[in-house]
């Protein structure tokens, strides 16, 4: 018979490492492909590289913070505490699993944006306030989805575990996770698209940068419903079944 | 320890409810922000038709998130009813 400590252990660890392992992979992509637009537009506009490495540094840095979220949850898992009732084994593997899937869409999606923004400021250098101020709207909305996920990987870590385990509660705990970091993968993907085209838009035509700006966030809230469907199906499996 | 049928079935729902409506999030999602992306694009190339634009936006997304709202209402079925 297995110590349920040491199943508890095995459980989080499995989770860490597929938490870090999947939530680098989108930012990675997405902050590599930005780098690889910077490089040509230097080579286009070298007047314009302090910008461009500007514009890139900004960019990166937020799709880095999904795999940032991704590390924190992943160091919470080696190091915390466990107790070994009920199901906390299944709890800290799910939040893993969930912050790690979560990561994924965020990443690639904030990177698409930061891509489309050094692109655009290497073709239309004047803009370039605008094309960061645009890039950086896009990004924050593109980012929500893995906010989600790292509440409910926190709702799942710092959870009071009941006592009694049963195949339902267990079953309600893995499908919360995969329900809102799966979720999150296309909302997020869908959102970096739009914020890219629309970067791309203001350095073509700066003076309708507003109409650019509402028309993006208009399709980016109804982007973003579908995730927020993901977190509510969530809540009720964690909190109601 | 013993598992009943109905144990089986139960967490069977709602592990099928988290499956529902994960998966069912990344269609709408993508495709949702592809129209969008779209829209921006026209409407930098052609400002004046920006309320058109939109409306055909809005139009498109709204038929997009269909399966998003019937993964939905499938999750909240298997979660309530089953």
């Amino acid at each position: 018979m297995i110590n349920p400590v040491h199943l508890s252990d095995a459980a989080a660890y499995l989770g860490a490492g597929l938490c870090m392992g999947l939530g680098a992979l989108g930012s990675a992509v997405g902050e590599g492909k930005t780098a690889a637009n910077t490089a040509e537009s230097m080579a286009r506009q070298p007047g314009a590289s302090e910008d461009l490495l500007k514009t890139m540094l900004v960019g990166q840095a937020v799709a880095e913070s999904a795999s940032i979220f991704s590390l924190v949850v992943a160091v919470l898992l080696i190091f915390g505490e466990r107790a070994g009732t009920g199901v906390e084994a299944m709890s800290l593997f799910t939040a893993g699993l969930c912050m790690g899937t979560g990561a994924l869409g965020p990443g690639y999606g904030s990177g698409l944006a930061a891509k489309a923004a050094t692109l655009s400021v290497g073709r239309n250098p004047h803009s370039h306030t605008r094309v960061q101020t645009t890039m950086l709207v896009g990004q924050a909305v593109a980012q929500t989805p893995a906010v989600f996920a790292l509440m409910i990987s926190f709702l799942l870590i710092f959870r009071q575990s009941p006592l009694g385990w049963g195949l339902e509660t267990l079953a309600a705990t893995l499908a919360a996770g995969v329900s809102v970091g799966v979720g999150a993968i296309g909302p997020a993907i869908g959102s970096g698209y739009a914020a890219s085209a629309a970067v791309e838009g203001v350095a073509k035509n700066p003076t309708h940068s507003t109409t650019l700006i509402r028309t993006m966030l208009l399709g980016q809230a109804i982007c973003q419903s579908t995730a927020i469907y993901a977190l509510l199906v969530s809540l009720i499996l964690l909190y109601m079944v | 320890m013993e598992i009943t049928g109905t144990e089986l079935v139960r967490a069977a729902a709602l592990l099928g409810a988290g499956i529902a409506m994960g998966f069912g999030a990344i269609g709408p999602g993508i495709g949702e922000g592809f129209t969008a992306g779209k829209a921006c694009e026209g409407i930098a190339r052609a400002p004046e038709h920006a309320n058109l634009l939109t409306r055909t936006m809005l139009v498109g997304q709204a038929v997009s998130e269909s399966t998003g709202i019937y993964a939905l209402v499938v999750a909240l079925l298997l979660i309530f009813v089953v």
